[in-house]
C-alpha cells in the first residue's frame, strides 16, 4: 500500500490484526472451487439449453408417436367352426315366464363358444383379456340399447374358469361413464363375476394408428385397458341404427374413441369399417337375445324390442354383423355399406375377415 | 466505468426502442425486433421448464445467463430497458438529500418477494414434473423389459432410466404447465405496456406512429400498471426491480456463481456509508455485499472517497453474502401456491370444455394447451399486426390466458398474405410460418391452409337474409380462392308484391379460414350479421368441426423429420 | 478479383438505397477504427488518471482494456444489427403466386448440416407428393368412371324423346373429352349410343317406336275389374282417400262387422291408408323391410268389442304389393318357423290370436293385442272376409286352386311363385319351402329363390331353384356360382348327369359343406350348404329328374334394389 492512510484507516488497520484481508491474492483452492464451479455450472446450464434448443421450431407441433392395437386374434383351426349360431332351446320362455333355468345367458354363449372348439381354445392361463360390452347408453338392459349384463357375466365367468389373470372390462360410453355401467346393470355384473370395471379417464388415451379411409392418421384412443391385453372378446347387442342402420359388433369398437367423436358421423361407414383395421379381437358375441328393432341406436321403448333368442358367436367381426344384420335385423345386407367396406379394407390389408358366407357356420340350439 | 455504463445504458434502451418503432411491416426487414425479448433468460428457463424445449433464438438468454454466472447481474443496469426506465425515472424524480438517499438504498426485507414470485412462476410451469415422478417407475420398467434398447447389464439399467425418465417427461407434459412469468418479466411487460398503451397514445398526439389510429381492448389497464411502477421509483427507489421483477430474482440466484464483483476494503473504508447513495441495487456494499441483489452498476465505486470498492476478480468469499436472503418456510409456501393455483385455474374451464367462441388465436398458433405453455404475453404480435385484429385479451380464453393475443374481427382482421406475428413471435405460441404454409400452396397443398376459425350468418340481422335488401359486402372481401362465402339467389316478393331477387350469402366451411374480414365489413357494424368464431381451427383436433378437413390430407409434410 | 468487385457493387447499391443506414455504419466502422487510437492517447494522459480532482489508484491495466473493449461494443453491436438486418425472406412480404415452390423447398426447410440429409428429407417430400398426386388420380378417374355409366342410361332414356335427343350431343361430347383428358375408353354401348345419335334415321325411329309405348303406358294403367265393393257406413271416407288407394281401402270389409264388434275410432276416421313413402307414420322402422318388397300401400283399420272396447282390439293391416311374389316373398320372412297353418288365401299362419296370409298381391296382417281366444276368433273370421273380397272363393279353399303341379303348358305364362315353390321336391323332414328375395346364400348375385331345407340320419342341406328369362341368364349366373364357390375354397368338379343340362358338384371338406347345382332349361337350381356330399348329390340328381324342362320366368326386375355404391 504505497500511499498515505488516514487515522480511521489505520485503525482499521489495526483492529484487523495488522494484515489487510483484503490485499491477500486468492488462495489456488478458491481460484479452482469457483472458476471450475463458474465452468461446471454456465458450460451445463449452456449446454443443456442448446441440447433442448429446438432449433426449427417445429416440436410444439409434433405429435406424440403413435401406438398401434397387435392382433389379439388366435389361430385359425381348420377342424373348427368360425361362426356358431346358438338359437334357444326354449324361445319366448322368459316372456311367459316358464323359463327352464334361470341362466340362459351362460347357457347360450357356452354352447356358442364350445361350437367354436371351447373356451380353452382362446383363453389361455394368465391371460389378461379385455372385455367390450357396448353400454353407451345409461337405459336399463330390458330396453336392448345396451350389453346385456347376463351375457357379460357369462363371458367373464368363462375367462375366470380358463383361467384369466386378469379380466378387464371396458367402454367410453356417449352418457356418463358411472351412471351407464350401474344402470346398464353391466358395471354390478362384472364386479360380481370377478372382472374389474376401467372407466375412461383422460390419461387413458393415447393416439392410435390406423391409416385408414376416414382416420387416415391417428386417433384418440381409449387405449390403456389393452396395453396389458392378450385377448380381447367384444359382446355387444343388435340395434337398429339412425345413421348406419345396424349397430352390432363392430360398431361396437366406437366405444374406444376419444373425443371430439361426434364428428365421425359425418362419415359413418368409413370409421365402422376403419375399426377392421384397427383391431382383431380374440371373440366377438352378438348378443341377439333381444334385438332393438327401432328408433335405434337409443330405443327406449319395449315396443322397439322384439326377442330374438339367438346368441351369435365368432372369430370374425364383419362375419358375425352380416349374419346378424340379414338374420335378425331383417335388414338387406347391401344395405349395411361398412360391410363391404371392412372387406375390401382387410382384404388389401391381408387382415383375415370375410362375409358369413364362406365361413363354416353352425347353427346349435342351448 | 459509470460513462461508459450510461453510454450502454443509452445503447441498450434507444435500441430497445428503435426495434419497437420498427416493429411494422414498413421497416422491419430483417431486424431482430424481438432481441431483447429473446434475450431474458427467464423466458428461456421458464419455456425450457414448460416445454421442454427452447425456442430458436431463445438461446441468446442461455448467453446473459453465462454472462450473469460470471460478471453478476449486469443485465439489470446495463442492458434491462426496463431496468434503464426505471433507472432513469428514479434519477428525475430525485428529490433527496444525501443522508435520505443513503437510507432509501439500504436493503429491506421486502426485496425477497421477487424470489417468491419467481418460485410461484416456475412451480406454475413445471407441474408435469410431479405425473413425470409418479409415472417413471412403470415407464423405466417398461423401457428395461422393451426391445428399444440395446445395451445389457448396467448400461441398461442406466439406459432405461434415461428413456423412461424422457417417455413419462413427454406423456406429462400436455395439461400439466402454464407459462404465467410474461406478467412480471420486465421485458413483456415493457413491450406490452407500450404496444397497448402508450404508442397508441403517443400516435393519438402525434400522428407518427402508425397509419390509422390502434385501439386495444383494456389498454388502459396495463398503462396505468406500467406508469404506476415508473412512478413507484419515486418512493421506494427501483421499486420493480428490487420487489417485483422475476428475472432479477432469477439472475440473482444465478450470480451466485459470479467470479467478479464489488469488493470492500476493510481498511480503506471508513463506514461513510456514502456508498450506498447511489447504490441501484440495495445490495449493501458498505459491509459484506449481497451478491444476489448487486446491479453492478459500479456506482458505489465512483462514489467512494477512499476507493475502499473495487470490482475484483475473487476476493475473499468470507465478504459476501452469497445466497438471496429468503425464508424456506416462505418459498416452500409460494411453491405450494403455485402447485395449488394450477388446477383450480386451468380447471375453471375457459381452456378446454368452456373454450369461448372469441378465443381466436392468430394463424400459426399451436395448440392451446401448448400456447399457453409458450406466450410470454409480450403482446409483440399485436404490435406488429398491420390491421389491429390481435387484441390482448382479458379473460376470454382463461384467467391464464390474460393479456395473450386474441382475434377481434371487429377491430381489424387476418391479412390473407402475413404472417408477422409468426414472424416476431419469440417463444413458438406462433411458430413461424410461411404464408405458403398458411395459404395450403405449394407443398402444403395436401395439408390445406390455416384456418382460425369458422364464420358463421346471423340470419335475423343479415340484410339480404331478413331486410330484403342487397349487399354481399362479405362475399366481396372474401379473399380465399374460391370463396369460402358464396351466394344464391332468392326470388320473391316484396312488401308491396314487387318481384325481388335478392342474393344471399352462404358460408362453405371447408373453404372458410376465419380471417374475420368478412366479420370486419360486415356493415351492421355492432352485432356483425355475419361473424368468425374459433370453433374449425386447424391447431387443434379437438376444436376442429368437419372431419374431412381433420383427417383429409393429415399427412403432415413438415414434421414428416 | 470478380468476387470482389461484385461485393464492391452490392456496398455500393446498398449505400444508394438506404444512405442513412450507410453513414451509420460507416461511422460505426469509424469508431471501431479509432477507439483503440483515442484508448491509448488517453491512458498516457493524467487527464485520464484524475478522478474529480484526487489521484489516489491508477486505474489497472486491465481496467483500460475492458473499458475499451466495453467502449468498442457499442458500435459493434450497432454494424453487427445493421449487417443482420439486410438479410431476410422477402417472399415474407410478398407473396408471388408465379413463383413455382416445388416439393424440394420442403426439403429445404430444413437446412440440414450434411448435405445427405437434406437430399433424404427432399426425397421423402418428394415421395410423399407423388402419393398424394396418385391417388387424387384415382379417385378422379373412379370418379369419371361412375359419371360415365350413369350418363349412359340416361343417354340411352334420353334417346326417346325429341328435345332431349337434340341436347344429348354436346353432353355426349364433352363427356367424350373428360374421358380422353383421364385417359378412359369409351364402352360399346357408348358407341352404340353416338352412333345413333349421328345417325338421322335411326334416331327418328326410335323417337317415334317410343311414343306409343309412353301413350299406352298412360292409358293401361288398372284393368277394369267387377264392381266395387262397398265399404258400407264408410263408404263416405273414401273421399278423403287419395285415389290410387281407393281400391285398396276397399278391401277392408267395413261393411260385414261381426256381430258383436265395431269398428275403432281413428280420430274422426276409420279408414287409414298409407303409400309407400309414409308407411313408416304407421309402422315406423318396419317400413324399411316393406319397402324392399316393393310394397305399394297399406290399408288399415280396427276393431274392438261392442261391449267392452277397452279389453283390446284387433288391428287389420292390408299391404298391396306390386306383384304376387314380393306379397310372398314378404309373408315368407314374417312367417315362423313353427306355425300352425290358416286354411286362407294361398298360404297363411295362426300365430296365438294373430294370423297372416298372402292371397294375388297382398299381404294381409290381423293383430291382436289381446290373447282372449275370441280375439283370435275374430282375426280368423276377418282374414276369411277379406281373403274372399280379394278374390272370390279364396276364404276357405286352403291351398289355393291353381296350385296343380306345374306343367310344361304353364311356362308361357306369368309366374306363379305358389306352382314354383310346389317344385321343390318332397324329402325327408322337409320344412316349409321359402322365397328368398336376395343375398340368398351370401351371394350377392342370387336372389329371388325359393329354397327349403331337408334333413335326414347323415346329413341336412337345402335345396333352391330359380328360374331365369332364359338359358343364357340361368348359365350367366351357373357360371359366377362355381366362380365364387371356388374363391371360397370349394373344389369344382363337374358331374356327369341326363336329366339336366349341367351339373357340378362344389366340395369343401375343410369346413364341411358341400353344393351340388345344376343347369336346366331357364332354371338354376341344387342344393346347398349339404354337410355329405352323398345325399346331396342323390337329392339333386332326383331333383333334377322331376324339374320340367323349362319353367315360367320371374319378373326381371330383381327385387335386390340397385344400393348406392360409393363404397370405393
Amino acid at each position: 500500500m504505497s500511499e498515505k492512510l488516514t487515522r480511521t484507516q489505520l485503525k482499521n488497520l489495526e483492529r484487523l490484526g495488522g494484515v489487510n484481508p483484503a490485499d491477500a491474492p486468492f488462495s489456488r483452492r478458491q481460484f479452482v472451487t469457483q472458476v471450475g464451479g463458474f465452468a461446471a455450472a454456465a458450460g451445463a446450464a449452456v449446454a443443456g439449453g442448446l441440447y433442448l434448443r429446438d432449433r426449427w421450431g417445429m416440436v410444439g407441433v409434433e405429435p406424440p408417436p403413435p401406438v398401434t392395437l397387435r392382433s389379439f386374434a388366435v389361430e385359425r383351426d381348420p377342424s373348427k367352426p368360425t361362426l356358431a349360431i346358438v338359437r334357444r332351446r326354449d324361445p319366448g320362455a322368459e316372456a311367459t315366464g316358464s323359463a327352464v333355468d334361470d341362466d340362459p345367458a351362460f347357457r347360450m354363449i357356452k354352447a356358442g363358444i364350445d361350437a367354436l372348439g371351447g373356451i380353452e381354445r382362446f383363453i389361455k392361463r394368465d391371460d389378461v383379456v379385455v372385455v367390450k360390452p357396448n353400454v353407451a347408453f345409461d337405459k336399463n338392459p330390458d330396453l336392448a340399447a345396451t350389453t346385456q349384463p347376463d351375457a357379460v357375466e357369462a363371458v367373464i365367468r368363462l375367462c375366470r374358469a380358463a383361467g384369466a389373470r386378469r379380466v378387464i372390462v371396458c367402454d367410453n360410453p356417449i352418457n356418463n361413464p358411472e351412471s351407464c355401467f350401474f344402470k346398464t346393470k353391466v358395471g354390478d355384473a362384472a364386479l360380481r363375476a370377478g372382472a374389474e370395471l376401467m372407466l375412461p379417464k383422460e390419461s387413458y388415451f393415447e393416439p392410435l394408428y390406423i391409416g385408414g379411409e376416414t382416420i387416415t392418421q391417428t386417433w384418440k384412443m381409449f387405449h390403456r385397458p389393452f396395453k396389458e391385453a392378450t385377448k380381447v372378446i367384444g359382446i355387444a347387442p343388435v340395434k337398429d341404427h339412425n345413421l348406419c342402420k345396424a349397430t352390432v359388433t363392430m360398431k361396437n369398437w366406437y366405444g374406444l374413441l376419444g373425443n371430439p367423436r361426434n364428428q365421425f358421423h359425418q362419415d359413418i361407414h368409413g370409421i365402422i369399417s376403419d375399426f377392421a383395421l384397427m383391431i382383431q379381437p380374440t371373440l366377438v358375441i352378438a348378443d341377439g337375445r333381444k334385438l332393438l328393432m327401432q328408433h335405434g341406436p337409443t330405443g327406449g321403448s319395449l315396443n322397439d324390442v322384439k326377442v330374438g333368442d339367438t346368441v351369435v358367436v365368432g372369430t370374425d367381426h364383419v362375419a358375425v354383423d352380416s349374419w346378424c344384420v340379414s338374420r335378425l335385423l331383417e335388414k338387406p345386407r347391401g344395405e349395411i355399406v361398412y360391410l363391404d367396406k371392412a372387406l375390401v379394407k382387410t382384404a388389401a390389408r391381408n387382415i383375415a375377415a370375410a362375409d358369413w358366407r364362406p365361413q363354416w357356420t353352425v347353427e346349435v340350439t342351448a | 466505468m459509470v460513462w461508459i455504463r450510461r453510454l450502454y445504458e443509452v445503447l441498450f434502451l434507444g435500441l430497445f426502442l428503435f426495434f419497437l418503432v420498427i416493429t411494422d411491416l414498413r421497416y422491419l426487414k430483417g431486424w431482430p425486433v424481438s432481441l431483447f425479448l429473446e434475450a431474458t433468460p427467464l423466458v428461456a428457463v421458464a419455456t425450457a421448464l414448460s416445454t421442454h424445449t427452447i425456442y430458436r433464438n431463445l438461446v441468446w438468454g442461455l448467453l446473459i445467463l453465462a454472462v450473469t454466472m460470471m460478471l453478476g447481474r449486469v443485465w439489470c443496469n446495463w442492458m434491462c430497458p426496463f431496468g434503464i426506465l426505471h433507472h432513469f425515472f428514479g434519477w428525475i424524480g430525485n428529490r433527496r438529500n444525501v443522508k435520505q438517499a443513503i437510507e432509501s438504498n439500504r436493503y429491506r426485507k421486502i426485496y425477497a418477494i421477487k424470489y417468491y414470485i419467481l418460485a410461484v412462476m416456475l412451480v406454475l410451469a413445471s407441474i408435469w414434473v410431479i405425473p413425470t415422478l409418479w409415472n417413471a417407475p412403470r415407464e423405466i420398467g417398461d423401457a428395461y423389459r422393451g426391445t428399444s434398447l440395446s445395451s445389457t447389464g448396467l448400461a441398461r439399467v442406466w439406459d432405461a432410466v434415461g428413456l423412461g425418465l424422457v417417455r413419462a417427461a413427454a406423456a406429462a407434459k400436455h395439461d400439466n404447465a402454464t407459462l404465467q412469468i410474461g406478467l412480471l418479466d420486465p421485458i413483456a411487460l415493457t413491450v406490452r405496456s407500450m404496444t397497448t398503451a402508450i404508442l397508441p397514445s403517443v400516435h393519438k398526439a402525434s400522428e407518427q406512429v402508425y397509419t390509422e389510429n390502434r385501439e386495444y381492448m383494456w389498454g388502459w389497464i396495463v398503462g396505468v400498471i406500467f406508469i404506476g411502477l415508473l412512478v413507484a421509483n419515486w418512493w421506494i427507489p427501483r421499486f420493480f426491480c428490487r420487489v417485483l421483477c422475476p428475472l432479477g430474482a432469477l439472475l440473482g440466484v444465478f450470480s451466485r456463481f459470479a467470479l467478479w464483483r464489488i469488493d470492500r476494503d476493510p481498511v480503506r473504508c471508513t463506514d461513510c456509508d456514502l456508498c450506498l447513495k447511489s447504490c441501484e441495487g440495495a445490495s449493501d456494499p458498505h459491509k459484506d455485499l449481497r451478491k444476489s441483489e448487486c446491479f453492478v452498476c459500479l456506482n458505489c465505486i465512483e462514489d467512494c472517497p477512499h476507493d475502499a470498492l473495487t470490482f475484483r476478480f475473487l476476493p475473499r468469499k468470507a465478504s459476501e453474502v452469497t445466497y438471496p436472503e429468503v425464508g424456506r418456510r416462505q418459498i416452500m409456501l409460494a411453491g405450494l401456491a403455485g402447485l395449488i393455483a394450477f388446477p383450480m385455474v386451468r380447471r375453471s374451464g375457459l381452456v378446454t370444455k368452456n373454450f369461448q367462441r372469441q378465443a381466436m388465436r392468430p394463424p400459426g398458433s399451436v395448440a392451446e394447451d401448448e400456447f399457453l405453455r409458450r406466450c410470454i404475453k409480450c403482446d409483440q404480435c399485436i404490435r406488429v399486426c398491420p390491421t389491429n385484429v390481435l387484441q390482448p385479451a382479458l379473460f376470454e380464453t382463461g384467467t391464464e390466458g390474460l393479456w395473450t393475443p386474441i382475434m377481434i374481427s371487429k377491430m381489424g382482421w387476418c391479412e390473407l398474405n402475413c404472417t408477422l406475428c409468426s414472424q416476431v413471435c419469440p417463444t413458438g405460441a406462433i411458430r413461424e410460418i410461411s404464408i405458403e404454409e398458411k395459404l395450403g400452396v405449394g407443398p402444403f397443398e395436401s395439408k390445406g391452409p390455416i384456418k382460425t376459425g369458422t364464420a358463421f350468418y346471423n340470419h335475423g340481422r343479415c340484410l339480404p337474409w331478413a331486410m330484403d335488401t342487397h349487399c354481399v359486402v362479405c362475399e366481396e372481401v372474401c379473399p380465399v380462392s374460391p370463396k369460402a362465402i358464396f351466394t344464391r339467389i332468392h326470388k320473391g316478393t316484396d312488401r308491396h308484391g314487387n318481384p325481388i331477387e335478392l342474393k344471399r350469402p352462404y358460408i362453405d366451411p371447408v373453404r372458410c379460414i376465419g380471417c374475420g374480414i368478412c366479420e370486419h365489413e360486415c356493415p351492421v357494424k355492432d352485432d356483425p350479421a355475419v361473424y368468425c368464431t374459433a370453433i374449425g381451427e386447424t391447431r387443434s383436433e379437438d376444436r376442429s368441426l368437419l372431419l374431412a378437413l381433420v383427417n383429409d390430407g393429415a399427412q403432415d409434410l413438415v414434421s414428416l423429420g | 478479383m470478380n468476387g470482389l468487385t461484385d461485393y464492391w457493387a452490392d456496398l455500393r447499391a446498398f449505400a444508394l438505397e438506404s444512405p442513412l443506414n450507410a453513414l451509420a455504419a460507416v461511422a460505426a466502422a469509424a469508431a471501431l477504427a479509432t477507439l483503440p487510437i483515442a484508448f491509448a492517447v488517453l491512458a498516457r494522459t493524467p487527464w485520464f488518471k484524475a478522478r474529480r480532482g484526487r489521484i489516489l489508484q491508477t486505474p489497472s491495466f486491465a481496467a483500460v482494456v475492458s473499458g475499451l473493449l466495453l467502449s468498442m461494443g457499442i458500435p459493434a453491436i450497432l454494424l453487427g444489427l445493421m449487417v443482420k438486418s439486410q438479410y431476410y425472406d422477402r417472399n415474407r412480404y410478398e407473396f408471388d403466386p408465379n413463383r413455382v415452390s416445388s416439393v424440394l423447398d420442403q426439403g429445404r426447410q430444413f437446412e440440414l448440416r450434411t448435405l445427405r440429409e437434406s437430399l433424404e428429407k427432399a426425397d421423402e417430400a418428394i415421395r410423399a407428393e407423388q402419393k398424394r398426386l396418385a391417388a387424387e388420380r384415382k379417385s378422379l378417374v373412379d370418379a369419371v368412371k361412375k359419371l360415365d355409366q350413369a350418363m349412359l342410361s340416361l343417354g340411352e332414356a334420353a334417346l326417346r324423346h325429341r328435345a332431349t335427343s337434340d341436347a344429348l350431343a354436346p353432353t355426349v361430347q364433352a363427356l367424350g373429352g373428360v374421358r380422353k383428358a383421364v385417359g378412359l375408353d369409351a364402352d360399346a354401348r357408348w358407341q352404340e349410343l353416338v352412333a345413333i345419335l349421328n345417325d338421322p334415321q335411326r334416331r327418328l325411329g326410335l323417337i317415334e317406336a317410343a311414343a306409343p309405348v309412353v301413350a299406352a303406358a298412360g292409358v293401361s294403367a288398372q284393368p277394369a275389374g267387377p264392381a266395387p265393393l262397398s265399404l258400407g257406413p264408410y263408404e263416405a271416407e273414401l273421399a278423403a282417400i287419395p285415389a290410387a288407394q281407393v281400391p285398396l281401402a276397399r278391401l277392408l270389409p267395413l261393411d260385414q262387422v261381426p256381430a258383436g264388434w265395431n269398428v275403432g275410432d281413428l280420430g274422426g276416421r276409420h279408414i287409414e291408408t298409407f303409400t309407400a313413402d309414409n308407411l313408416f307414420e304407421k309402422i315406423n322402422g318396419r317400413a324399411e323391410s316393406f319397402l324392399q318388397y316393393s310394397v305399394t300401400g297399406m290399408a288399415y283399420a280396427q276393431f274392438e268389442p261392442v261391449e267392452d272396447p277397452e279389453a283390446g282390439d284387433v288391428q287389420l293391416y292390408v299391404y298391396a304389393f306390386v306383384d304376387p311374389l314380393r306379397a310372398l316373398g314378404k309373408y315368407g320372412s314374417e312367417r315362423p318357423a313353427e306355425a300352425e297353418p290358416l286354411g286362407v288365401g294361398s298360404d297363411g299362419y295362426v300365430d296365438g290370436t294373430s294370423v297372416a296370409f298372402h292371397l294375388d298381391r297382398y299381404f294381409v296382417q290381423i293383430v291382436s293385442s289381446s290373447s282372449e281366444p275370441r280375439f283370435g276368433e275374430m282375426a280368423r273370421r276377418l282374414a276369411s272376409l277379406v281373403a274372399e273380397r280379394i278374390r272370390p272363393g279364396a276364404a276357405s279353399a286352403g291351398p289355393e286352386p291353381s296350385s296343380a303341379p306345374a306343367s310344361t303348358a304353364a311356362a308361357t305364362e306369368a309366374a306363379d311363385p305358389v306352382a314354383l315353390m310346389k317344385l321343390l321336391p318332397d324329402g325327408p323332414n322337409r320344412d316349409q319351402p321359402q322365397y328368398v328375395a336376395q343375398d340368398v346364400f351370401g351371394y350377392s348375385f342370387l336372389a329371388d329363390v325359393f329354397l327349403a331345407s331337408y334333413r335326414d340320419d347323415e346329413a341336412s342341406w337345402q335345396a333352391f331353384l330359380r328360374p331365369y328369362a332364359d338359358g343364357a341368364a340361368a348359365s350367366a349366373v351357373f357360371e359366377k356360382y362355381l366362380e365364387t364357390a371356388k374363391a371360397d375354397g370349394a373344389t369344382v368338379e363337374l358331374l356327369e348327369v341326363e336329366d339336366a343340362d349341367r351339373m357340378a358338384a362344389c366340395s369343401n371338406p375343410e369346413i364341411g359343406l358341400y353344393d351340388v347345382v345344376f343347369l336346366k332349361g331357364n332354371t338354376l337350381a341344387g342344393v346347398n350348404g349339404s354337410t355329405a356330399r352323398g345325399p346331396a348329390e342323390a337329392f339333386a340328381r332326383r331333383f333334377a329328374r322331376a324339374l320340367p324342362a323349362s319353367l315360367p320366368s320371374l319378373p326381371e326386375t330383381s327385387l335386390a334394389a340397385p344400393l348406392p355404391d360409393d363404397a370405393y
